[in-house]
């Protein structure tokens, strides 16, 4: 167990890492000149000499790179060109608020599909409204059910405040609008192995042993269930940071989705791409999570994975 | 002020008139209490743009302002965004002038009076206001200007408004680190500064007026470090309270000893930011913001200006002066041609092209923008001859001729941009268009991609000068296409050293006509600004130079 | 929890695992005909709609032409025509060109898209899986690794960046859906090949001195192919969204060229006093998407092998 533990981190440590090199070469390849995204357009030729030499990009790239690496493995993303501080600082600033917007998000999805999918197993009939909604939020882009949302349950039903602000009342409708795009996918697992559950054999004997209906559901069904939701919430930290970019900026929450869309739009190199290792970080770190949980809840789930 | 009255008899005016009547408008307003004013009475309008209603006014509330991106720095050096741009000309920080009347040029604001010019010209004696203080309490002196100049223009700081002051005697030095103190710079005694210009420049008088020229405290710089940038100490009617970057909003309470005493009226003024334009229509309708500080963009303004009931609530035009035209990359051998150039100006069909701006701009053919003051324009506008176009393509030599057109993803170039296709298309012009944010559209630019380029301009320095200067004239820092008229250069050299107002324009007047006449660039509408504030804001007044006055509106209860 | 009304087990147990489709654990010839039955119906129906939308897109040259502005046909105050005003069956856009005519120009260019970014995204994915999942070794080991390393990078960001590189045209689009997506595909088909590989039959052939190509060829792929077309039909639907999303960024295929997803984009900014100019293409892209979802699940269900669990109950 150990060794597989250990095995894990250096593989997630090896992704990160590759995560990093990948955003180094992107750095060259994309478009955009950082002495005038610092300088803004104004500035003069000489200024821009200056600013290119602080930031030494006309030493040759193996010189680059390794200066990179070393900061980056010392924790320093660079300074954002736009905003001069040091990238790490305003995404640890950004975080928190992001991390809030997804934690509520999965509290929805899994309030929503959980109970959604239990009412779905339970039926003795086939449901065509899980179907339907399934199609509609599946093929729904994030940012129209935002707007529309925003519109509906913001502007006309003025029912949550859309005044721009970052507390909890303002969190309500980015939240919603990021969990109703997952909730689906968890209704679905959560009828699944529901239904799986409460017809094998162990639930059969269970019944027959005469244990209480309330017994069996927590005992035997919603451990069942434990497992592929652990899997789907590790999956929904990389579907969130995608989804945050749309909502936070439609929302106006102040995380990292919506530092992403300006910094691509300002060409901040060095904040794009430290929200991108830091994004990534958090994928693997997720990932690595969810699996250990996994194997901790269902010892079966540890023999399957590498 | 109506028509172009003889100069003396104006900066008379202005100086004994303008700061009287604005304590006049003020003591006005003052809630019960309110320390007494200095000044004579004179008429309101005089330095208040617009007076408005000054019954019932009254103290307290806070005004919540929508922006939809970060400022890029409250250092009044460093930052030149819309957002900072209002911060620093008419929250934070105090310039020797302001802009007056809703189309009148500076009144003292920091300074007591209107500058001493000298017979050559080149002499500017600013009398300081007395009792100016910053907002850490102590009081201004004219040394602290000569510091504050003579850090813009320190290369180290990087500061883009740099190249403005380089007309001061000894500025070059300076900037080129060849010299510590600037040369045409002195503070005669406290209150008084004497600026010597290495020639006679007519915008210096309007450089007066921007933001990076008012006096910043050394100590407060000094001490804040790079924090200057986010919390700075000014002399405005504003004093920045909190900044909070992580919940994205800025706080703002009344400077205690702000020179116009008795305001501000309102209690607190708050920025936010990062609020995309949608969400701050619904925000303002929906009495959740007070103010949006980009006024409306063309996609919003549709569900406005459509409605009377909306538009007359929240909607408040604004007088602006700028122009919107397509800049032509004179690099390219085709569009050096001005047959070609003036093809495509009769191709534009203003009228159409411009409906997709809902009302923030109006068609028009020339360089300058439609309303100028003071100016007798000679050149004639394009408007809309296909015909024409296609026999100046034909007369060429251009069979199909294909451009690439680059444009910002602001409002409403997208959609304008689209129409402008089809136009094109119609006199056998093939387009293809490239939208891009304005950072990638100034390197694309600096690089000398594309043919074509979307671009709007205000004019902030009130002359047309700024226009020419910024991106005609062959050395302009706008001039990213090579555009090379010498005729232009030399006219335009001369409206700068012109005696009068007057003199300067009648000149400008000609190089607009060449301008046109030469088609530099296709000119398509003269820029307006639809300002959107709450119907609860009284005495709201704005300026397309700096932004929102909130020193003098208040809050109907 | 423990409030949710818990009908008897015993009563529920037969019906749920026939609903829940077959599993090949537990063989139950009657009900993996039934799903069988459905899953045909549903995969018709699907592709029924799919034509009848590839139909509706090679109908553009009825529908006059997407670029033409109709400046008479606004408001006075400058709006665009509401639905069945002027003489424009679904209206106009903001800048009055006929809605329909955009519609339908757009499904072409939407489908087109789906259709061919699904192909290389699939292709390319399935490549990579099936040579790791059958050769094994440090092969494997190198390309997986190269797979988490996408499936780890975020995906909308990474589009725009890729969008900035490669353009913004319908090639683009096509590699940045390929680039973003065959990682997925990928990793699903790996886990499969693995799983076919520890299965008696590949172990056989092996074992009977079968070549390792042919063992692949004859006994892993057909067992994938049914896989491969579902992966491929939900991935359409999920190429759609994702162009949607890129458009909206700036990102995606550039006007004046009609695409769904940009339409969408361009009708979230006018939704506010033109709802039409939102909701006719969203129903056009809930159209697609749904035939998309219809065919893998049809595809799904029709599959006795399979063990994903269906993201549709019918």
């Amino acid at each position: 167990m150990a060794r597989r533990i250990a095995v894990r981190i250096l593989l997630g440590a090896f992704t990160v890492l590759a995560v990093v090199l990948l955003t180094f070469v992107l750095q060259y390849v994309v478009p955009g000149d950082p002495a005038r995204s610092i300088a803004g357009p104004k500035a003069t030729p000489e200024v821009l000499k200056e600013i290119r030499g602080q930031l030494r990009l006309d030493d040759p790239w193996w010189s680059q790179l390794g200066h990179y690496l070393s900061s980056v493995l010392q924790g320093d993303l660079g300074t954002s060109y736009s905003n001069d501080r040091p990238v790490l600082s305003l995404i640890l600033e950004r975080l928190p608020a992001t991390a809030a917007l997804a934690a509520a998000a999965l509290v929805v999805e899994l309030v929503l599909g959980g109970l959604w999918g239990m009412w779905e197993a339970l039926r003795p009939k086939r449901s065509w409204l899980l179907a339907t909604v399934n199609v509609g939020l599946l093929s729904m882009p994030v940012f129209s059910l935002g707007f529309l949302l925003l519109l509906l349950f913001g502007y006309q039903l003025p029912i949550f405040p859309i005044d721009g602000g970052s507390g909890p009342a303002q969190l309500v409708l980015p939240a919603i609008t990021l969990g109703l795009m997952g909730s689906p996918y968890y209704a679905n697992v959560v009828r699944d192995s529901m239904r799986e559950a409460l017809s094998s054999s162990y639930v059969r004997t269970a019944v027959s042993k005469g244990l209480s209906r309330r017994r069996i559901v927590s005992r035997h069904v919603l451990r069942n269930i434990a497992s592929p939701v652990t899997t789907l919430i590790g999956m929904d930290v990389a579907v969130f940071l995608s989804g945050v970019v749309f909502v936070e900026k439609i929302f106006a929450w102040p995380g990292i989705g919506q530092m992403q869309t300006e910094a691509f739009a300002d060409l901040d190199r060095p904040l794009l791409t430290g929200t991108v290792i830091v994004a990534a970080a958090l994928v693997v770190t997720a990932n690595l999570l969810v699996d250990l949980l996994r194997s901790a809840i269902d010892p079966r789930a540890a023999s399957e994975a590498p | 002020m109506a028509g172009p009255p003889p100069l003396p008899s104006r900066r008379h005016l202005l100086t004994f008139g303008a700061a009287g009547a604005a304590a006049a408008f003020l003591s006005g307003c003052g809630g019960p209490g309110s320390p007494p004013r200095p000044g004579a009475l004179a008429h309101v309008g005089a330095w208040a743009p617009g007076p408005g209603d000054q019954s019932g006014a009254r103290r307290g509330g806070h005004i919540i302002t929508a922006w939809s991106n970060e400022a890029q720095s409250y250092d009044p050096a460093i930052g030149w965004d819309l957002h900072s741009w209002e911060a620093i000309s008419t929250v934070l920080h105090a310039p020797l002038y302001q802009y007056a009347g809703p189309a009148d040029g500076p009144a003292p604001h920091a300074a007591a009076a209107m500058p001493k010019v000298s017979a050559d010209r080149r002499t500017y004696t600013v009398p300081l206001r007395r009792g100016v203080r910053f907002h850490n309490g102590r009081r201004v002196t004219a040394q602290d200007y000569v510091w504050t100049w003579t850090r813009v223009l320190d290369p180290e700081l990087a500061s883009w408004a740099s190249s403005y002051l380089l007309g001061i005697e000894g500025a070059t030095e300076v900037y080129e680190k060849k010299a510590k103190k600037v040369r045409g710079l002195e503070a005669l005694d406290d209150h008084t500064l004497r600026i010597r210009l290495s020639e006679p420049d007519i915008l210096f008088q309007a450089l007066l007026c921007q933001p990076y020229m008012a006096a910043l405290p050394k100590e407060e710089v000094e001490r804040l470090g790079a924090g200057f940038s986010r919390t700075p100490v000014g002399t405005g009617p504003f004093r920045i309270t909190r900044y909070d970057s992580k919940r994205q909003r800025a706080l703002f309470r009344p400077h205690d000893h702000y020179f116009w005493r008795g305001t501000p009226l309102i209690d607190t003024l708050e920025y936010r930011w990062g609020i995309d334009y949608p969400l701050q229509a619904l925000q303002l309708s929906g009495g959740k913001v007070d103010v949006l500080g980009e006024g409306l963009v063309p996609s919003q303004a549709a569900r406005f200006t459509a409605d009377p009931e909306m538009r007359e609530r929240f909607v408040h035009p604004v007088p602006v002066r700028g122009s919107q035209w397509i800049t032509t990359n004179h690099k390219r051998p085709v569009l050096k041609d001005p047959r070609v150039r003036q093809a495509l100006s009769w191709a534009v069909d203003r009228e159409q092209l411009t409906r997709v701006s809902f009302g923030l701009s109006d068609p028009w053919g020339c360089a300058f923008p439609k309303h100028l003051d003071r100016y007798r324009r000679t050149a004639r506008p394009y408007t809309h001859d296909p015909d024409r176009a296609r026999a100046l393509l034909k007369e060429a030599g251009v069979g199909r001729l294909r451009l690439r057109f680059l444009h910002g993803t602001q409002d409403p170039w997208p959609l304008m941009a689209q129409v402008l296709q089809q136009q094109f298309a119609s006199v056998g012009v093939e387009i293809t268009l490239d939208a891009m944010s304005e950072s990638a559209f100034e390197l694309a630019t600096s690089k000398g991609e594309g043919d074509l380029y979307g671009t709007d301009m205000y004019i902030v320095l009130d002359s047309a000068l700024e226009l020419v200067t910024t991106c005609f004239t062959s050395d302009a820092a706008q001039n990213y296409t090579g555009y090379h008229n010498k005729r232009v250069d030399a006219l335009t050299a001369k409206a700068r050293k012109a005696p009068t107002v007057e003199a300067s324009n009648a000149i400008l007047a000609e190089v607009e006509k060449e301008l046109t006449e030469d088609a530099a660039g296709i000119y398509i509408g003269s820029l307006n600004f639809l300002a959107a504030r709450s119907p609860d804001l009284r005495n709201y007044q704005m300026r397309g130079e700096t932004g929102s006055y909130y020193d003098r509106l208040w809050v109907k209860r | 929890m423990s409030t949710v009304p818990v009908t008897p087990p015993t009563a529920t147990a037969p019906v749920a695992t026939a609903a829940s489709g077959p599993r090949p654990d537990q063989p139950r010839p009657a009900a993996r005909a039934t799903a069988r039955t459905a899953g045909r119906r549903l995969w018709l129906t699907g592709l029924c709609l799919l034509g009848f939308l590839v139909v509706l897109a090679l109908c553009t040259p009825l529908a006059g032409s997407p670029y033409t502005i109709h400046t008479d046909s606004l408001t006075s105050q400058g709006l665009p025509a509401g639905v069945g005003e002027n003489g424009h069956l679904l209206g106009t856009d903001a800048i009055g060109r006929d809605l329909f005519a955009r519609t339908l120009f757009g499904l072409r260019a939407t489908l087109i898209i789906a259709l061919t970014a699904n192909l290389t995204s699939v292709a390319l994915g399935a490549v990579v899986g099936l040579v790791a999942g059958f050769y094994r070794g440090w092969f494997e080991q190198v390309l997986m690794r190269i797979v988490d390393v996408f499936l780890s990078v975020p995906t909308v960001l990474s589009g725009l960046a890729l969008a900035s590189i490669v353009g913004r045209g319908t090639t683009g689009i096509i590699i940045v859906v390929t680039a973003l997506y065959w990682a997925w595909t990928a990793r699903l088909v790996h886990g499969e090949t693995v799983r076919l590989r520890g299965r008696g039959f590949v172990e056989a052939a092996l074992a009977h001195g079968v070549r390792r190509h042919t063992a692949l060829r004859r006994h892993v792929l057909p067992h994938l192919s049914t896989i491969l077309l579902n992966v491929a039909a939900l991935n359409g639907a999920a190429v759609v969204v994702v162009g949607a999303g890129l458009s909206y960024l700036g990102a995606g295929i550039q006007p004046p060229t009609p695409e769904l997803g940009n339409m969408l984009a361009d009708g979230s900014s006018s939704m506010t006093y033109a709802p039409h100019t939102l909701f006719v293409p969203l129903v056009l892209v809930i159209a697609t998407v749904l035939a998309f979802v219809l065919v893998a699940e049809g595809l799904n269900r029709r599959n006795p092998l399979s063990e994903r669990r269906s993201w549709l109950d019918a």
